[in-house]
């Protein structure tokens, strides 16, 4: 089992050797990635024992779907919660890896950062940044997060309301350090138009058309990318006319299965006699 | 100490007990009030730590000031929770004065450790007591009790030997940094990508934070942890501000960390109550509960 890692990783390493040397191979390292990890992490993520109380519940089968933990706002603790909800129609890729460099007394100390952005194409997407010492455990963790991090986004239409929703609902911006992002409605056919490291972002949300501009450094394209991220966040977050109507508030998950004591069968009362 | 018991509203109808037996003389019980809004409160948890002298077979009692709770988002309400045992058919025990709770305590701790006894016959003795590393204590099979009284079900517990991890990732490193030595000096021909000026960033994710990530990187590395014991040492925390632990009430003196019971404990317990319709342990919903005991090394 350590060769066969160590194979994998070795694979994986010259992989990733190949992928610079070509420059900018961002999709074909991203291929290579997902390949390289799913070879020997299958035994351990079966058994999962859930740490949180949601964990425990979607464990069991009792909450069937994301939606139910969105409109609660309980957060998402565990990514095998994502996994078990989102299941197959998840996918992921590696944006980008980047060294970042440290100066030490001894010289540089290098870690890689890993950009992954996980969706399902059809509402929910998710974006994780890892830094560590290895990109096969960089990427892994970046996988973790982004799974931790998935929010739904709201999609909506340009002018009539005929098929299935395709573009935002309205004009939403969104800020990462200096870089904005700013979404528009556009109408079907438009395409995304943007800039190719938020279009996939936006591909993955989910969302057909929409016509984006954008301010600022956005060179820095982490913070681009964060920016976009964001944006999407924000379509939920806009109040519109549909959402007028007083709320029917439903009980949380945690208050719906939870067992009642049964009649208790020896009550037995202890009295503090303590004068 | 248990001068301070207090009466829950809602009329308290079980308890929790688990055992270990890391050392031949040494037994831990955590007794919980099991109503349902008293899981969460940090007050409604004993530990009790059972020491039998090697001279004489009377056992001893440490009690062993349980706990600091971290618990989920859930509120915790101002009710104050107490727990009864009546597992081997003991009246419950009114306990009054000091000058009772002495011998009755004592009388309460001879009668459990002749039970532990009676069902410990056949359990594998596999602990051994580390110091410096933390033992993971794994759940073996359950097996369920069946007694008159709302008892949950026992488990056994054993410790794997500690592997550690890290080697695998050690021989991977090497080709990775060969293989970007080989490459840094070609140029970026494409202008319209070059992330630039990005530095190192710290774990986040939307629902959590960087202690809790690491708290659930360690879980993940063993998923079916129950227990974590280390006389002396830092717990695994996964908030992070943890509460002061409270001076040992007989002596006085501080507390030290010992051990903790992590979340899985409350899987398998949930999981092997499912079928009983006696008592459920849905209330219960801590991340871990961390034991404190009197620092002085003869017991108080």
């Amino acid at each position: 089992m350590a060769e066969r890692g160590g194979g994998d990783r070795g694979g994986f390493g010259r992989g990733f050797g190949r992928g610079f040397g070509r420059g900018r191979g961002d999709r074909g390292r991203g291929d290579r990635g997902r390949g390289g990890r799913r070879g020997g992490r299958r035994d351990e993520e079966e058994k999962w024992v859930p740490v949180t109380k949601l964990g425990r519940l979607v464990k069991d089968g009792k909450i069937t779907s994301l939606e139910q933990i969105y409109l609660h706002s309980l957060p998402v603790k565990e990514h095998q919660i994502i996994d078990t909800l989102l299941g197959g129609r998840l996918k992921d890729e590696v944006m980008k890896i980047m060294p970042v460099q440290k100066q030490t007394r001894a010289g540089q100390r290098t870690r890689f950062k890993a950009f992954v952005v996980v969706g399902d194409n059809d509402g929910h997407v998710g974006l994780g940044v890892k830094c560590a010492k290895e990109v096969a455990t960089a990427i892994r963790g970046a996988i973790i997060l982004a799974k931790l991090s998935v929010i739904p986004v709201r999609r909506g239409y340009w002018g009539n309301k005929i098929g299935k929703p395709h573009t935002v609902p309205c004009k939403v911006t969104g800020k990462c350090g200096s870089v904005t992002v700013r979404m528009v409605p556009a109408p079907r056919g438009a395409g995304i138009v943007a800039a190719r490291v938020p279009k996939k972002v936006l591909q993955f949300a989910g969302i057909e058309d929409v016509f984006t501009s954008s301010r600022g450094s956005t060179k820095t394209l982490g913070n681009f990318v964060k920016a976009t991220f964001e944006c999407l966040m924000k379509t939920y977050g806009f109040l519109t006319p549909d959402f007028w109507m007083e709320t029917r508030f439903s009980k949380s998950p945690f208050q719906e299965y939870t067992d009642l004591l049964a009649k208790p069968t020896k009550a037995i009362l202890i009295e503090n006699t303590e004068s | 100490m248990w001068r301070e018991a207090l009466t829950c509203g809602t009329g308290l109808c079980s308890y929790f007990v688990a055992k270990t037996e890391l050392e031949e003389s040494l037994q831990y019980m955590f007794f919980g009030c099991l109503a349902l809004n008293c899981g969460t409160d940090p007050r409604s948890w004993r530990a009790l730590r059972i020491q039998k002298y090697h001279e004489e077979m009377k056992p001893s009692l440490t009690p062993s000031n349980a706990v600091s709770l971290e618990k989920e988002s859930v509120p915790a309400p101002r009710v104050n929770s107490w727990l009864d045992d009546n597992m081997l058919g003991n009246e419950s025990s009114k306990v009054n004065d000091e000058s009772d709770s002495d011998t009755e305590m004592e009388d309460l701790a001879r009668a459990l450790s002749e039970a532990a006894a009676l069902a410990s016959s056949s359990k594998k003795q596999n602990g051994h007591k580390n110091t410096d590393a933390s033992a993971r204590g794994t759940v073996a099979n359950p097996r369920v009790e069946d007694t008159g009284v709302p008892v949950l079900p026992c488990f056994y517990i054993y410790s794997p030997k500690v592997e550690s991890s890290g080697d695998m990732d050690a021989v991977c490193s090497g080709y990775t940094s060969l293989s970007l030595k080989n490459h840094c000096a070609s140029p970026d021909t494409e202008d319209e990508e070059q992330w630039e000026r990005e530095t190192y960033e710290y774990d986040r994710a939307l629902g959590a934070d960087r202690t809790y990530l690491k708290f659930k990187k360690q879980m993940d590395a063993h998923p079916e942890q129950c227990l974590r014991y280390s006389y002396g040492g830092n717990p695994l925390s996964a908030k992070t501000k943890l509460a002061k632990p409270d001076i040992c009430k007989r002596c006085g003196s501080s507390s030290i960390y010992e051990m903790q019971l992590m979340s899985p404990l409350l899987y398998f317990l949930q999981q092997a109550v499912d079928g009983s319709s006696a008592c459920s342990a849905d209330g219960w919903s801590w991340i871990t509960l961390i034991v404190y005991t009197c620092s002085r090394v003869s017991p108080c």
